[in-house]
């Protein structure tokens, strides 16, 4: 069973979409438990790719075909979950902020947040206050996720907070920006609960707020 | 109240305890790099602080992130961030050449078109009746019957200023002749007594990083004087996105950059002038380009929506104004015609780049690139125009790039490796004797063109990953069996002493840049329904520094036979000209601009995917699959 799992790990890694699922498949069929082939293959893949990315050893291509592979193979066994196991982790409402329309890097962590088990409400692009108030209020999310990837639009991140604050909301929810413009301190000055440089710093984040 | 020197010219100013460092030397106009427009995020803001002239306790020790940013060769040699330090005391400090914000910027180079003058403004002598003949009217009215005579139309347009100067001039009720500066052979812009013809204009490229100034006869459509300088506004951060981030956080922001971009435009004006022998009364036309943003600020206009979705204009049509309203030297009342923009990120300068294309250019299927730190693309198939902008981001500039600097002097341009595998590199000169010709720094079509060597030669592969330290003697340091960088040129050949290197997140830099260019192109093709294009056309001042060879390398442009590659130098001031020398060109340019259809990427489906499949450096994109 270790090597079903290592195998499933492996093509995720390398984002072999096709083999992922049918190796996925072959497991389920051998009577591999779904939970352990989520918690051993995908949530170990994407611990794997995050750090590869992190060093400099990923790039986007890599990155976006290792979780375009988790996404495939969480579509398959998700049906399978019971019990503990089926229930999410958290729920994430995700989106790029308003006026902000690159998406690439908010579709990566979307994708490693499935893969880490989390539902997740994507609100897209160009996402105004509210739009994210209004998600909010209907989906009761664990995270409020925002990326920015122009310093002009950074500011609409603060304009978000603000507004979950007179909302109400802002106690209910952790809220977490990232995007290449933004920092630590710009997270901090706007009153965010966390940065994520990237898309598995982000993922380890909700994983340690979650609780 | 604290006070800080800057070496060598020992400029000094007083600043307010607790005062930004780099925002106080912007208040004194001393220029220092900054990428990112001061918010802590690029590390170009390098100063060297003199620690035996300043006070102890001027600085605060760097912040944890001073330190991560501070290359640690610099950290221990007394350099500082000047974006993340307060002033508290008497501090002198001095910029290191990396990190001065370039303020002369040479290498606008122009082509010289062919045109017929067709000048808007045109000038016309008329002899004009005495106060005593009959019937006795005033000056005015007889200026207005000798001048609508002469033109053989019924009325000239004579402003009562316009009368009103010419009467402050020596002998101006006993002239016999006047000649009148005519606007459009219908407006009158000045008078003068006797007969004179010369006719000069200003044809005016303001980018982003450099403006350039041609001054020009109308009569015989020659260029009499050029002038170019660096964009002054550049003390507000290199690229438009800082600029903009600037005037959102603060008010005066844009009068401030307006009135720097106006000084240092007349300034150009005044040496061109001077130079040429020519009165500033004697330029009696302009015509402005630049991209959208530059353009909004001239106009005094807020290029904020600009910076964020979905890149609106607040402003896109083309427009007169008087010189007077914008403060250029130039003959008061005569106009200055800014040209319209395409949309939010193409602007004036690219329809200008597209004016200097001849009917055969709508014949065939062909690229148009202005690669900056935005590249402008325009696709001609057809007979159709169809545009779209590209977020390259300044790596084009050599901005954002660990030994990246403007193309100035010392800047390596050139890189190849020899037959005995060892890394090569060509600086730009200055020209003058005697000046010290080691490199600094790579400026962009250094950046590429290193890329493009290094790929060649198997130090970086396709992926963009650096290959094993082992591999090769420049390749240093390791993360997961791969180098980290690539040393080019050694401390002990560079004027800085220390190493000119690539980093692996330099060559991760240029992929993004690429990459977004690349799938912008793609994306045009495939709108017009084809796969290849059959010409390449580089505009602006990167392409002509750029080896065709280069680029086709490294798929920033589709492939296409190596001869099918040209440059086209500074299109945008040519485009200009033309438009000063003919009025008809004004006009074109209004048609063009409705005629250009216009993508946004951003809005598009597809382009994800092949952004990704396109950072590979190689010049087909890799199926994703694959990878």
């Amino acid at each position: 069973m270790a090597s079903e799992i290592d195998t499933i790990k492996d093509l995720v890694i390398r984002g072999k979409r096709k083999e992922s699922v049918e190796e996925t498949r072959k497991a389920l069929a051998a009577g591999v438990d779904p939970s352990v082939i989520m918690k051993d293959g995908l949530i170990a893949a994407m611990s794997v790719v995050g750090q590869k990315f992190s060093s400099g050893e990923f790039f986007l291509p890599h990155m976006m075909i290792a979780a375009r592979a988790m996404t495939e193979v969480v579509e398959v066994i998700k049906p399978l979950l019971v019990g503990e196991a089926a229930e999410k982790k958290g729920k994430a409402v995700i989106g790029t902020v308003a006026g902000d329309f690159h998406d690439i890097g908010k579709n990566i962590v979307k994708m490693m947040l499935e893969g880490g088990g989390y539902e997740v409400i994507d609100l897209g692009v160009d996402v105004d206050p509210d739009k994210f108030i209004t998600a909010v209020k209907a989906e009761s999310p664990d995270f409020v996720l925002m990326s920015a990837l122009i310093t002009l639009t950074m500011e609409s991140a603060r304009r978000t907070i603000e507004a979950l604050r007179s909302a109400g909301l802002r106690e209910k929810v952790k809220v977490g920006v990232g995007g290449a413009p933004l920092t630590q301190k710009f997270a901090d000055e706007i009153g965010a609960d966390f940065y994520g440089a990237d898309a598995y710093e982000c993922v380890q984040a909700c994983n340690r707020l979650v609780h | 109240m604290p006070q800080i020197t800057f070496h060598p010219d020992l400029r000094s100013i007083d600043v307010r305890d607790g005062e930004r460092l780099l925002a106080a030397a912007w208040k004194a106009g001393v220029g220092i790099k900054s990428v990112c427009g001061g918010h802590g995020k690029c590390g170009s803001c390098l100063v060297e602080v003199d620690a035996a002239a300043s006070a102890a306790d001027a600085l605060l020790p760097p912040t944890a992130a001073e330190i991560e940013l501070l290359p640690p060769e610099y950290g221990a040699r007394g350099y500082r961030l000047a974006c993340l330090c307060d002033v508290h005391g008497d501090l002198a400090l001095s910029i290191p050449p990396e990190s001065q914000a370039v303020r002369n910027s040479p290498r606008k180079p122009y082509t010289v078109t062919d045109v017929t003058p067709r000048p808007i403004v045109t000038r016309v002598c008329a002899p004009v009746a005495g106060a005593y003949e009959e019937p006795m009217r005033p000056l005015a009215e007889r200026l207005r019957t000798a001048f609508s005579q002469a033109l053989g139309r019924k009325a000239v347009e004579l402003p009562v200023g316009v009368v009103a100067d010419y009467s402050t001039l020596p002998g101006f009720d006993g002239a016999s002749e006047v000649t009148a500066t005519l606007y459009s052979e219908r407006t009158v812009l000045s008078l003068q007594p006797g007969r004179a013809s010369a006719l000069y204009g200003l044809a005016i490229d303001i980018g982003t990083t450099s403006v350039v100034a041609f001054l020009c006869d109308l009569v015989h459509g020659r260029i009499v004087g050029m002038r170019t300088a660096g964009n002054p506004q550049a003390i507000y951060g290199e690229d438009v996105i800082s600029r903009m981030t600037h005037i959102q956080q603060d008010g005066a922001a844009l009068a401030d950059m307006r009135q720097r971009l106006v000084d240092e435009l007349n300034r150009l004006i005044d040496e061109a002038a001077a130079e040429a022998g020519i009165a500033l009364g004697d330029i009696v036309d302009t015509v402005v380009v630049g991209n959208p943003t530059m353009q909004h600020i001239l106009l005094g206009i807020n290029p904020e929506p600009l910076g964020r979705g979905p890149y609106m204009p607040v402003w896109a049509d083309g427009v007169e104004l008087s010189a007077a309203e914008l403060s250029l030297h130039a003959l008061p009342r005569s106009r200055v015609f800014v040209f319209p923009s395409i949309a939010g990120y193409i602007g004036g300068d690219t329809l200008a780049a597209l004016l200097t294309r001849g009917p055969e250019f709508y014949r065939g299927t062909q690229l148009l690139i202005d690669v900056g730190t935005n590249g402008e693309v325009v696709l001609v198939h057809d007979g159709a125009l169809v545009a779209t902008s590209c977020a390259t981001g300044p790596v084009y500039e050599g901005a954002h790039i660990r030994c990246g600097m403007r193309a100035v002097p010392g800047a390596i341009e050139r890189v190849w490796i020899d037959p005995k595998g060892k890394i090569r590199c060509a600086a730009i000169k200055d020209g003058e004797q005697g000046t010290d010709r080691r490199p600094i720094g790579l400026c962009g079509s250094g950046v590429i063109s290193s890329v493009a060597a290094l790929v060649g030669g198997g130090l970086i592969g396709e992926d963009g990953g650096l290959a094993p330290p082992q591999s090769h003697p420049a390749l240093s340091g390791s993360a997961h069996g791969r180098a980290e960088e690539v040393t080019l040129v050694a401390g002990a050949y560079s004027r800085t002493g220390r190493d000119i290197v690539l980093t692996q997140h330099d060559v991760r830099s240029v992929q993004l840049g690429k990459s977004a260019l690349r799938a912008g192109i793609e994306i045009l093709l495939a709108d017009c329904g084809i796969d290849k294009a059959d010409r390449i056309l580089l505009a602006g001042t990167f392409g002509n520094h750029l080896e065709p060879d280069d680029i086709l390398k490294i798929g920033l442009v589709p492939p296409v036979p190596v001869e099918r590659v040209r440059s086209i130098g500074n299109a945008a001031g040519d485009g200009a000209r033309m438009a000063l020398f003919n009025r008809n060109h004004r006009r074109r340019a209004g048609a063009l601009a409705r005629r250009v259809r216009v993508l946004e990427l951003s809005l598009r489906a597809d382009f994800q995917d092949l952004f990704v499949a396109h950072t590979v450096l190689a010049p087909e994109a890799q199926a994703l699959e694959s990878v």
